[in-house]
C-alpha cells in the first residue's frame, strides 16, 4: 500500500515547479473556486465534516465540527479566520514547505475556509524566521489579490475576503491557538483561558477559527475531489493524507505526502532509506514532533502512524514530525535537549509550566550525567504529572510527555547512568 | 528470741553501720568545691543567654521577632529597622534576665542560632539593674562563649 | 440561574458567575493567588483547580462559568495532588526567608502552604535569583519572591489607570518590572502591596519595623480626604506603625490612597505634644491649667464681638459641637468651618451632599465635573468614576482646566461660562446631562471656594440632574470636617464673619481673639494682629500664630466621629494615645468651658453624642447616609469670568498631618521633579 501520485494533494511539495499562480493553476488550483462557494455555506461545512479531515496542527480535532462552531448567521460584526503558519515544533516542517512551493493551496483554502464560516477577514500568522517563505507567500497573496482572487468579490463569487499576512517574532508559544491571537492583537503572546473559546470570543473578542496551514491547504482539494475520495483513503476516523516529515538517523531524511496509518516501519524503509545502520539498530522514534513521548523500537515495529494508532501506545500524532533515533543516541541527553527547548520556551504566565519546565531541565541535565539519586527519577515523574493537565494550554503538557515517555521506556536506562556514576565516584574518593 | 538477744549481744546493727560508713569513707565524694571545682553540665544546659555572629563577625539576628513573640515570660523587646546595606537588622535587643524562666523557647525558635543559651551559669549582679540585658551586652557574650557554644550546639545536633 | 452541584450539595448561582462564587456560595474555601474579585480573572497560579465531572483535567474555577448541570468536588485526590503540585512548583523558587520577610505571618503563600502543601522540599537545584526593583520611596521590592500572579499588573492596569507594571521576558525568566526604570506615580500604588500575596512588593516605610504580630489592630476612620475611606490603624506602642485599607463597599471598596496609608509617619513629627503659652513673644511651655486660665481670661476679657474661632479641616464633630456652643456661650457670631472659603452651607442639606452617594457613582451614564479634580482630592472616588468608565456607556465632561483623570474626559471648557452654557442648553453635552438616565454633576471646592462661588452652586444645581430615586447633584468637599461642620452649623451667625471677614478685622482691629480648632489652612500671617489661641496637633501654620497652643489628639488618638462628603456620619476610634500631654479635643472644650466658669451638663464623650443626637439625629445613624430632600436653589447672582483652578496642587501635601511626612515630601518632590522634565520634554 502506498500513496498514489494522483491522490497526492501536494503535488510541487519539493518545488520541482514554481509556486507561482500560473504553474499553481496547472497543477489545478483555483479550479471552479466560484463553483465551490456558490455551493454555500452549509454545503461547504458538510463537506468537511463528512471527509474526516481532522486538525493538522497536532491536536487532531475534526476539522468540519469545529468549523460549525462559527456563527451561522452573520451578525454584521466581523468573524475572523486565522491560520497558524507558526511552525515551530522541533521535528516539523511540513508547513514550511507548503509556503514555499505551494502558497496558492493556503490561500485559496483560506478564501474556501472563510466563505465556509462567513468570515470577513483572514490573517496568516507566519513564524518570524521564515522569511523567505514570508516573501513568497506575501507575493502569492499580492499575485491572487491581482488576479481577483481575494478582496472584493473574490474569485467571481461576490464574497468579500481579506486576507492579510502577519509576521511573528519567534516564539514558539505564539503558535498556541490563543497565543497566537493575543500576539496578533499586538500584546505578548500568553495564551488564553479557555473558555471562552476563539469560536465565541478570539481575535478582538469575535468569533475566530485558527486553523493550521495543511489543515488549511488540503481543504480546496478535498472540495473539488470530494469528501468520499478524501474518506477513502487512510482508516476510519484517521483519513485521507498526511505530510509526515522524518528526521534523525535515516539515510535520507524527507518529508513525504502519505497516506494516514501508515506503518511507521514502512514510512521509514520506503521514504528515508530505513534507519542508518538498519532496523535493527533503531532505538526510539518520537512520532510526532517534539511534544509526543517517545516509541522504543519494540512499538516501532507495528505502529500505524495516524491518530489513534500512536493514542493507543500513549504517544500521539501530533504534527507527524517522525524524529528517529538510532542506537548511537544518547537518549537522555536527547529529551533533556527537549526539556531546555520547552523551558526556554514556556510563556512564564502560569504556574506549572513556567516553574516546573526548569525544574525538569535540571534534573534531565543531571539525570544524562547520572548525578542524581535512584529516587529521583520518580520525583521526575510526579513532577511531570504536576504540570501535566494543570497548566492553562497544553505547553505543560508537551513539556511533560517526552520526559514520561522516557522514563516508561528507558527507565533501566536512567538507573544504569546513576549507578555507574555512583561507582565512578566513589572509585575516584577511593583513589584520592 | 535468742536470735534477736544473739543480735544485740553481738553489736551487729553498729558493726554494719559502721561498715557503711567505711564504704562511704573510701567511694569518690559527690560534692565538689566550687567555685575551685564545676560539675560536668550537659549540653543542653540553658544558661546565660548570648547573641551569636557569624564566623566572619556580621551579627546573626535578622530582628525576626519569633523569640520575642515566644517568650511565655514576655522578656524579650526587639525593635528593628533597616541597616544602612538595606539588611533587616535589630536596633534593640532586649532580655530581661529577672523575667526570664530559661526554658529555651527562644533559642528553638530561632531560625539563625543567634539567640542561644550558653553554659554559663553565673552571672549574679549586685543590682537588678546589671540584669537588664540589652544587645550589645549579649553580643558580647556571644564572643566570649562562641568556642563552647559552638561546640554545644555541633553535640547536641544529631538530636535536633 | 444555572444550576450546579458542588461536593454533593445542589446551589443555584446568578448567571455570570465562576464556579469558584459558586464554591464559595456553597461554604467552600477554595484556595486562589491570582485570583482578586475586583481584578480581571488572569486564571495564572493555578491554584484553584477543582474537578468537574466529564472533564479530563481539572479545571481553574476562578476562570470557569458556571454553567447549568455542573458537577464539581472540591474535595478530592485529584484536587489535593494539583494543590500540593501548584504549592511545591510555586515554593521551589520562592525563598523560604519568611523570618526576614514583612509579609511573614499575613502571606497568602505561608497560610496556603500550611493548609494545603507539601510538608518538605524536594528540590535539590539552586534557586532563581530575581534582582530587585526601584518602585520609589513607598514600595520596597523583594522580587525574587514573586510568585507571578500579576495582581500588581492588573490593579495598576485596570484600577488606577496607569499602565506603570509589566511582565518582561517569559518562562522562568519573566519578571515582574516596570517598563522604564521609573517610580510609579500613581496616587493608589499602595494597594499593590495588600494585593501581593507574598512579601514581594512591601511598605518601605513599614520595612522590617515590626511584625504583624505584635500590632493592636484598630478599625477607624480615614480624615485627608473628604470621602472617610475605612482604614485600620495598625499600632505597636504607643506608635501608629502602618494604616492599611478596611472593606467597605460604599465607599472605598478596599482601596485607599497613598495619603491616607503613608501620612502616617507625619502623625510622629512636629507634634504638639504640651501646652504653650506665649511670654515675652515666644512660646513656652506651660502647664494645662495655666494655658487653660491664660486662653479663659483672654476670651472672658474680650467683649464678644471681638472674638472670632475658625474650625480646621481635620476637626471631629464632638470638639465642632462643643466650640460651637463655647461661642454661643460666648456670645460671638464670628464662627466658620469653611477654611477655603467655599460658599456651601446656606441653601438646603442636598446642596453641599454627594447626593448620588460614592457607590451610586456606579448607576452613572453621564457625569460632569465641575472644577474638580476628583484624581488630586479624592483619588479613591477617582477609582470609582474609572470603574464606572470601564463598565462602558459612561460619558465624562469637565469644566476646568484639562488634568489627567486616568479615563478620557471631553473638555467642555475652563469656566463659569461653559457651566452657563451648559445650563443654557447650547453645548451638545447638556443635551447628553439631559438625556441621561442617571446623570451626575460633580462639584468641586475649585468652583465654590471663589468670590461668586454660591452663584456657580447655584447654577450647577439646576441643571437638570434630578430623576426619580436620583439625585445627581453631588459636592465632592476637601476636606473631613467640612460636611460635619456644614451639619452642626460651624457657620456665620447673624451678623458674623466667615474666614475671609475674620482675617479681615484682624487686620482692621475689629476682631481681638482668634480660636483656632486645627486651622492651618488659612492665611496664618493674616492674624499677626490678633491673640490667637489654637488648638491641634501639629506645629503647622496656625501653631505658628499662635499666642497659646492647646495640644490636641490626631485622629488616630480619639475616638471621634466624621462626616464624609456624602453625608454619612462615621466613628473613627483610638489607636494610640495622645503624645506627651496633649488630650482629646472634646476634653480640651470642655476643659476651656470649665475655665469660663460655664455650666455645661457635658461629662463624658457619651453626652456629647447624646447632644448631637438631638440637635441632628442623622448624625448619630452611624454609617448611614440620611438622603436629603432636594430643593432648587434660590438665584445667587452672576458668575465671574475667571476660569476654575483645583484646590490642590500638590496631592501629597494637603494638610498638616501629610505636611508633617517625610514620606509624603518625598513623593511630592518627586512629583514636582516628574511634572518639571515632562514640561521641558526631557523624560524621554
Amino acid at each position: 500500500m502506498m500513496l498514489r501520485d494522483q491522490d497526492r494533494i501536494f503535488r510541487n511539495l519539493y518545488g520541482s515547479e514554481p509556486w507561482h499562480l500560473d504553474a499553481a493553476r496547472r497543477r489545478g488550483d483555483w479550479d471552479g473556486t466560484r463553483d465551490l462557494i456558490a455551493k454555500g455555506r452549509d454545503w461547504l461545512v458538510e463537506e468537511v465534516k463528512a471527509s474526516g479531515l481532522r486538525g493538522r496542527g497536532g491536536a487532531g480535532f475534526p476539522t468540519g465540527l469545529k468549523w460549525s462552531f462559527m456563527p451561522k448567521q452573520p451578525t454584521g460584526q466581523p468573524v475572523y479566520l486565522v491560520v497558524n503558519a507558526d511552525e515551530s515544533e522541533p521535528g516539523t516542517c511540513k508547513d514550511r514547505e507548503i509556503l514555499r512551493h505551494e502558497p496558492h493551496k493556503l490561500i485559496e483554502g483560506c478564501l474556501l475556509a472563510g466563505a465556509a464560516m462567513g468570515c470577513t477577514a483572514g490573517y496568516i500568522y507566519i513564524r518570524g524566521e521564515f522569511v523567505r517563505e514570508a516573501e513568497v507567500l506575501q507575493a502569492a497573496l499580492e499575485e491572487a489579490y491581482a488576479a481577483g482572487l481575494l478582496g472584493r468579490d473574490a474569485a467571481g463569487s461576490g464574497y468579500d475576503f481579506e486576507l492579510y499576512l502577519h509576521r511573528g517574532a519567534g516564539a514558539y508559544i505564539c503558535g498556541e491557538e490563543t497565543g497566537l491571537l493575543e500576539s496578533l492583537e499586538g500584546k505578548k503572546g500568553q495564551p488564553r483561558l479557555k473558555p471562552p473559546f476563539p469560536a465565541a470570543a478570539g481575535l478582538y473578542g469575535r468569533p475566530t477559527t485558527v486553523n493550521n496551514v495543511e489543515t488549511i491547504a488540503v481543504v480546496p482539494t478535498i472540495l473539488r475531489r470530494g469528501a468520499s475520495w478524501f474518506s477513502d483513503l487512510g482508516k476510519p476516523n484517521n483519513t485521507g493524507t498526511k505530510i509526515f516529515c522524518i528526521s534523525g538517523h535515516v539515510n535520507r531524511p524527507c518529508t513525504v505526502e502519505e497516506e494516514m496509518g501508515i506503518p511507521l516501519k514502512v514510512l521509514i524503509e520506503r521514504h528515508c532509506g530505513g534507519v542508518r545502520g538498519g532496523w535493527d539498530n533503531l532505538l526510539a522514534v518520537i512520532p510526532g514532533g517534539s511534544s509526543v513521548p517517545l516509541l522504543p523500537k519494540s512499538i516501532c515495529d507495528t505502529v500505524h502512524m495516524d491518530f489513534d494508532s500512536l493514542r493507543e501506545v500513549r504517544s500521539g500524532l501530533g504534527t507527524a514530525g517522525v524524529i528517529v533515533m538510532d542506537r548511537s543516541t544518547d537518549i537522555v541527553r536527547a529529551i533533556a535537549r527537549l526539556s531546555k527547548f520547552y523551558m526556554h520556551e514556556s510563556c512564564g504566565q502560569c504556574t506549572p509550566c513556567r516553574e516546573g519546565t526548569g525544574w525538569l531541565w535540571r534534573m534531565m541535565t543531571r539525570l544524562a550525567e547520572g548525578r542524581a539519586r535512584l529516587e529521583e527519577i520518580d520525583l521526575l515523574d510526579e513532577v511531570t504529572r504536576e504540570i501535566e493537565g494543570h497548566t492553562i494550554c497544553a505547553l505543560g503538557d508537551a513539556a511533560a510527555w517526552p520526559v514520561q515517555g522516557l522514563i516508561r521506556h528507558f527507565r533501566p536506562e536512567l538507573e544504569r547512568r546513576i549507578r555507574a556514576a555512583a561507582l565512578q565516584q566513589a572509585q575516584q574518593r577511593q583513589a584520592a | 528470741m535468742l536470735d534477736r538477744a544473739a543480735r544485740s549481744f553481738l553489736l551487729s546493727e553498729l558493726v554494719s553501720g559502721m561498715a557503711l560508713t567505711l564504704r562511704y569513707f573510701f567511694t569518690p565524694k559527690a560534692t565538689i568545691s566550687y567555685p575551685n571545682e564545676k560539675s560536668p553540665i550537659s549540653p543542653r544546659f540553658k544558661g546565660e543567654h548570648a547573641l551569636r555572629r557569624y564566623p566572619n563577625g556580621e551579627e546573626r539576628c535578622i530582628a525576626c521577632k519569633l523569640c520575642e513573640a515566644v517568650c511565655p515570660a514576655q522578656a524579650i523587646t526587639i525593635e528593628a529597622e533597616p541597616r544602612e546595606d538595606g539588611s533587616r537588622r535589630t536596633t534593640r535587643y532586649d532580655i530581661d534576665m529577672t523575667k526570664c524562666i530559661y526554658c529555651g523557647l527562644c533559642e528553638e525558635a530561632c531560625p539563625v542560632d543567634a539567640i542561644v543559651e550558653g553554659p554559663n551559669l553565673e552571672f549574679a549582679t549586685e543590682t537588678r539593674e546589671e540584669l537588664m540585658y540589652d544587645k550589645e551586652r549579649l553580643l558580647s557574650n556571644g564572643d566570649r562563649w562562641e568556642a563552647e557554644i559552638a561546640k554545644r550546639l555541633e553535640m547536641d545536633a544529631p538530636y535536633r | 440561574m444555572p444550576k450546579l452541584t458542588i461536593d454533593g450539595q445542589t446551589i443555584e448561582v446568578p448567571p455570570g458567575s465562576t464556579v469558584l462564587q459558586a464554591c464559595e456560595a456553597a461554604g467552600r474555601e477554595i484556595p486562589v493567588f491570582c485570583y482578586h474579585p475586583r481584578l480581571n480573572i488572569a486564571g495564572n497560579c493555578r491554584m484553584c483547580l477543582v474537578e468537574l465531572e466529564k472533564s479530563p483535567k481539572p479545571i481553574a474555577s476562578c476562570a470557569m462559568p458556571a454553567a447549568d448541570g455542573m458537577v464539581i468536588h472540591t474535595d478530592t485526590p485529584v484536587v489535593h495532588k494539583a494543590r500540593r503540585g501548584v504549592l511545591e512548583l510555586l515554593l521551589i523558587n520562592h525563598p523560604l526567608d519568611c523570618p526576614i520577610c514583612d509579609q511573614g505571618g499575613e502571606c497568602d503563600l505561608q497560610d496556603l502552604t500550611l493548609f494545603y502543601g507539601p510538608d518538605h522540599s524536594r528540590f535539590a537545584e539552586n534557586k532563581r535569583p530575581v534582582a530587585d526593583k526601584d518602585l520609589g520611596p513607598l514600595i520596597s521590592t523583594h522580587m525574587t519572591r514573586c510568585i507571578h500572579c500579576t495582581r500588581c499588573i492588573r490593579f495598576l492596569n485596570e484600577v488606577a489607570g496607569v499602565e506603570e507594571l509589566g511582565a518582561c521576558a517569559r518562562g522562568e525568566h519573566m519578571e515582574i518590572t516596570t517598563w522604564i526604570e521609573a517610580a510609579l506615580t500613581s496616587e493608589l500604588q499602595g494597594n499593590i502591596i495588600d494585593l501581593c500575596p507574598v512579601g514581594a512588593l512591601n511598605s518601605k516605610p513599614y520595612e522590617y519595623r515590626a511584625r504583624t504580630w505584635e500590632l493592636k489592630k484598630t478599625e477607624s476612620v480615614d480624615v485627608l480626604d473628604a470621602l472617610g475611606c475605612n482604614i485600620r490603624v495598625d499600632s505597636r506602642g504607643n506608635e501608629v506603625m502602618r494604616v492599611l485599607p478596611r472593606l467597605n463597599e460604599a465607599i472605598n471598596e478596599e482601596w485607599i490612597s497613598d495619603k491616607t496609608r503613608f501620612a502616617y509617619d507625619g502623625l510622629r513629627r512636629r507634634r504638639l505634644d504640651v501646652p504653650m503659652v506665649k511670654r515675652d513673644g515666644k512660646l513656652r511651655e506651660a502647664s494645662w491649667s495655666e494655658a487653660l486660665r491664660a486662653a479663659a481670661e483672654r476670651l472672658a476679657g474680650t467683649g464678644p464681638e471681638r472674638v472670632a474661632a475658625v474650625v480646621g479641616d481635620l476637626a471631629d464633630l464632638e470638639s465642632m459641637l462643643l466650640l460651637k456652643e463655647l461661642m454661643a456661650a460666648l456670645g460671638s457670631p464670628h464662627l466658620d468651618c469653611r477654611q477655603d472659603g467655599a460658599k456651601l452651607g446656606i441653601g438646603p442639606r442636598a446642596s453641599w451632599l454627594f447626593n448620588p452617594t460614592i457607590a451610586g457613582i456606579e448607576q452613572a451614564d453621564v457625569c460632569l465635573l465641575v472644577g474638580c479634580d476628583p484624581r488630586s482630592e479624592a483619588p479613591v472616588l477617582n477609582a470609582r468614576l474609572r470603574k464606572r468608565w470601564r463598565q462602558g456607556g459612561f460619558r465624562v465632561g469637565r469644566i476646568g482646566p484639562p488634568r489627567d483623570l486616568t479615563y478620557p474626559v471631553e473638555e467642555l471648557g475652563a469656566g463659569p461660562q461653559t457651566l452657563q452654557e451648559v445650563v443654557g442648553g447650547g453645548i451638545a453635552f447638556a443635551q447628553a446631562l439631559r438625556d441621561a438616565r442617571a446623570p451626575l454633576v460633580v462639584v468641586g471646592s475649585g468652583a465654590v471656594a471663589r468670590p461668586d462661588g454660591a452663584a456657580v452652586l447655584a447654577l450647577a444645581a439646576s441643571l437638570p440632574v434630578q430623576r426619580e430615586a436620583w439625585n445627581g447633584f453631588a459636592v465632592l468637599h476637601r476636606a473631613a470636617s467640612r460636611v460635619g461642620g456644614l451639619e452642626l452649623g460651624i457657620l456665620p451667625g447673624p451678623g458674623g464673619r466667615d474666614v475671609a471677614g475674620i482675617l479681615h478685622g484682624v487686620e482692621a482691629g475689629e476682631i481681638e481673639v482668634v480660636y483656632l480648632l486645627g486651622a492651618d489652612e488659612i492665611e496664618a500671617s493674616r492674624l499677626r494682629g490678633a491673640f490667637v489661641i489654637y488648638q491641634g496637633h501639629h506645629g503647622d501654620r496656625g501653631a505658628a500664630a499662635a499666642d497659646i497652643v492647646l495640644p490636641g489628639a490626631a485622629y488616630t488618638e480619639k475616638h471621634a466621629t466624621y462626616v464624609n462628603t456624602e453625608g454619612r456620619p462615621q466613628r473613627g476610634k483610638l489607636a494610640v494615645f495622645p503624645p506627651g500631654e496633649a488630650k482629646e479635643d472634646w476634653r480640651i472644650l470642655r476643659a476651656l468651658h470649665d475655665a469660663l466658669g460655664l455650666r455645661s451638663d457635658v461629662a463624658t464623650l457619651g453626652d456629647v453624642r447624646a447632644r448631637i443626637a438631638t440637635l441632628a439625629p442623622h448624625l448619630a445613624r452611624i454609617d448611614e447616609v440620611t438622603p436629603a430632600n432636594w430643593e432648587p436653589l434660590a438665584d445667587a447672582g452672576a458668575v465671574d469670568r475667571a476660569p476654575f483652578g483645583y484646590p490642590f496642587d500638590d496631592f501629597y501635601r494637603t494638610d498638616s498631618i501629610s505636611r508633617a511626612s517625610a514620606v509624603m515630601a518625598e513623593c511630592s518632590r518627586l512629583a514636582r521633579e516628574r511634572r518639571a522634565s515632562e514640561a521641558t520634554g526631557t523624560h524621554g
